[in-house]
């Protein structure tokens, strides 16, 4: 069982959910998108 | 420092994370954070001009300009891009009905094949439109070089549970299907990656809109071809002057050192099976939502009858294609609309596409929506 001086603080648990949840995000948004060319063999 | 792994991996701290997902889905999906107006999105550089039509046609289907009563999808390619223009479809519907509260979306993306437009239509339901319009030319039925009949829209506005009639080719395109159906941030992450970027540090603004109205040959040539206007322009006087194949040929070709905008099918060409099944499962989506509809086959460069030996378009393509795009409607229960002959060569601005807003297309397809509007 862990002591009570173990236990996370709600404050500790809430910024590192914020942390995830940014770092997440990020990630998504870093998966960059590469301009094709084969829109010329579409026409 | 025990403090602060307990935090890590707790539970309650991967949960509290997913929740925070999304306000911040919300800040970036439905604010003009994605949905704004970007320097880039209308670009004509034919290797960007395919993302960016889908960007502005899912602005349109998840961030519409204005609510309205009746909400008329016009679904194809470069042809109706050029042709339906909003505001010219939206004033000669208002001119036939003007009691009207009409909002037209032209959800058109330059080189869009069937598999293309088969997934946009996934998403038709967020604006529940009163009237889809399907306008096929007949190359959307065709695959292209690569042996592909979808590209960049499939790919980026892929959503849905099920397998669509093109299945995935992979297990991990299937779960990015998925995943795109259920977290809006990834559905979008290509485009807000584009679109953040762009509010961060501004591009250059590339190109403008294409204009609410024109009334000469000369504004369309001033908008498409700028510095080459004047030339064009006269080129464009010569074969009015003489009309024939060949001088129509002389005003495309001016600027260009092979033919732009050329049919891109030829040969005995005919549709592809599997095109036909895509549309077929188009129509069947159309059916269940019972949305009013129909096909519209697209007009055809009359000019083309004279290339006799097809060395510019394919003979005989067109009317296969109709019957086959008709033996698919019967079945689904949608009509066809034969527009093939509804414009004149001077209509045209290239041997595929219209002239926008001068040609005038707009004029009978108003009057399709309503017959279709009127049920």
């Amino acid at each position: 069982m862990p002591s009570e001086a173990d236990r996370p603080s709600i404050g500790a648990i809430i910024l590192r959910a914020l942390v995830y949840a940014l770092a997440i995000t990020a990630l998504v948004l870093y998966v960059p998108i590469e301009p094709h060319v084969f829109i010329y063999q579409a026409f | 420092m025990s403090t602060n792994r307990g935090a890590a991996g707790s539970p309650l701290t991967w949960g509290l994370a997913l929740l925070f997902l999304v306000p911040i889905d919300v800040a970036i999906t439905r604010t003009p954070l994605l949905w704004g107006p970007t320097s880039y999105e209308n670009t004509h550089d034919l290797r960007l001009v395919q993302l960016a039509e889908t960007y502005k046609t899912a602005r349109k289907l998840y961030a519409p300009a204005r609510p309205a009563r009746v909400r008329v999808a016009l679904l194809g390619d470069s042809r109706l891009w050029f042709a339906a223009h909003e505001p010219y479809v939206e004033r000669q519907l208002r001119r036939r009905a003007p009691e009207l509260d009409v909002r037209v979306d032209t959800l058109a993306v330059f080189g869009a094949l069937i598999g293309d437009m088969e997934v946009i239509s996934r998403h038709l339901d967020r604006q529940a439109p009163s009237v889809v319009v399907l306008a096929i030319g007949g190359q959307e039925l065709v695959p292209t070089a690569d042996g592909e009949l979808q590209h960049w829209p499939a790919r980026l506005l892929s959503v849905g549970w099920r397998d669509g009639p093109l299945p995935p080719a992979s297990q991990a395109e299937r779960l990015d299907r998925w995943l795109r159906t259920v977290w809006p941030l990834y559905r979008f992450h290509e485009f807000a990656r584009a679109a953040l970027a762009d509010r961060i540090f501004p591009g250059t603004p590339a190109g403008r809109p294409l204009p609410d109205h024109f009334s000469s040959s000369r504004e369309v040539f001033d908008y498409f071809r700028t510095a080459q206007a004047p030339e064009v322009e006269a080129a464009y006087r010569a074969w009015r002057e003489h009309p024939s194949l060949p001088a129509f040929l002389d005003y495309v070709l001016v600027g260009h050192p092979l033919l732009p905008w050329r049919p891109r099918v030829a040969g005995d060409a005919r549709p592809d099976a599997r095109a036909l099944e895509v549309l077929d499962a188009l129509l069947g989506r159309l059916r269940r939502q019972r949305t009013a509809a129909f096909v519209l086959l697209l007009p055809e460069n009359p000019l083309l009858d004279l290339d006799t030996a097809g060395e510019y378009h394919s003979p005989g393509f067109s009317d296969r294609v109709a019957d086959a795009v008709r033996a698919v409607a019967a079945r689904q229960g949608i009509r066809v609309v034969d527009g093939r002959r509804w414009m004149p060569a001077e209509a045209f601005y290239d041997l595929l596409h219209l002239m926008p807003d001068l040609s005038g297309f707009q004029e009978p397809l108003a009057e399709e929506i309503l017959r279709a509007l009127r049920g």
